[in-house]
């Protein structure tokens, strides 16, 4: 039986860590899909070319081409972990649950069945706990989700997708929406101080932000 | 909850295979071959219903910001998000009709509709998951 703190806060901090791991490794993968999925299509090498970032023949590009549009406009690879904090954060609630859950019912389930069948295997210990892990999951998950949808409307990050896979006449202006996943850094990302050329430029030397 | 389900019941079934054929407990990398075969498997017995909820959210929200009455799409694309192409109500009023439909209108296998990105996210998660998991509780344990 599980029944010692130290086997079950080692079941707690090994479900984080490993949830953890996880999201790290494939954040960058994670926030490219979601791009993906959230740009407009048929993406066009037109399209692309006003971005400047391609040549103006007007046929289908591949997703390696968007993926690498996506990578350029955000400022790059390091980009792609923007918001990784909150993410994290955000898994913990679900990770505490779902594995100690199923351990902890496995466990219940397997001290049932030798007491009650003397350990023949008739009780289906992994079938059940599966099913309480998915039950005890959901309930965390949900209520989640739901504040996440509540408190950020999902029509602003239209406004909030200032690359060239949105259409031109959207104004590249952030209306709010903070969902990690879903954020992209304007273009150009320099700020104005360092921009050169053009009327109002700063010269050549040591350049302060203008509210300094 | 079918997820976790199937997720479990692969896992459990080929950690006693490997601990079966080897007569030890496993190490890491078999731990992460151990967590890439459930991801996979997970994926693909999973997939059908994902793209059935997928197009139930879809349209759900569609029909919750035109409110009643509103005139209905024809159900000719997956649902996407709000910021890809118009989200498409498909008509389906639960999981079992959603199957049914996809069979009879697209085929078997629009069942499987983006199966590889799913299948890369989770099967490499999973191998990333299982090892580490399986490691850190040994550890603290």
């Amino acid at each position: 039986m599980l029944t010692s703190q130290r086997q079950v806060m080692g079941i707690l901090i090994a479900a984080v860590a490993a949830e953890w791991a996880r999201k790290g490794t494939l954040y960058p993968l994670d926030t490219i899909t979601t791009r993906l999925q959230y740009s407009r299509r048929p993406i066009t090498r037109l399209q692309l070319a006003e971005a400047k970032v391609a040549d103006s023949q007007p046929s289908a590009v591949t997703q390696l081409e968007q993926i690498r549009t996506i990578v350029r406009n955000g400022g790059g690879p390091l980009s792609l972990y923007k918001g990784i904090g909150t993410q994290l954060v955000g898994v913990v609630p679900t990770s505490l649950v779902y594995m100690p859950t199923y351990e902890l019912v496995t466990e219940l389930m397997r001290s049932l069945d030798a007491t009650h069948f003397s350990g023949a295997g008739r009780l289906p210990a992994s079938q059940i706990a599966s099913v309480a892990t998915g039950v005890v999951s959901s309930c965390v998950r949900v209520p989640i989700s739901v504040v996440k949808v509540t408190c950020a409307p999902l029509l602003a990050c239209l406004h909030s997708l200032p690359c060239p896979l949105r259409p031109r006449s959207l104004p590249p202006r952030r209306l709010g929406y903070s969902s990690a996943s879903l954020q992209m850094p304007r273009t150009p990302s320099r700020p104005p101080w360092r921009r050169t050329g053009g009327a109002g430029s700063t010269p050549a030397g040591p350049r302060r932000a203008p509210w300094t | 909850m079918t997820y976790a389900l199937v997720q479990f019941s692969t896992l459990e079934w080929l950690r006693v295979a490997g601990s079966s054929m080897v007569h030890r407990p496993l190490t890491t990398r078999e731990n992460a071959l151990v967590g890439f075969l459930v991801g996979v498997i997970t994926s693909v017995l999973t997939e059908p219903i994902d793209v059935v909820r997928t197009r139930l959210i879809g349209q759900k929200r569609r029909a919750g910001a035109q409110g009643p009455g509103s005139a209905r799409a024809p159900p000719t694309s997956r649902a996407r998000s709000a910021c890809g192409p118009a989200e498409q109500d498909f008509g389906y009023t639960g999981l079992l009709h959603g199957l049914r439909q996809i069979v009879r209108s697209e085929g078997v296998g629009a069942l499987w509709r983006g199966l590889l990105p799913r299948l890369l996210l989770k099967a490499v998660g999973s191998m990333i998951w299982y090892p580490v998991y399986m490691r850190v509780l040994r550890l603290a344990s």
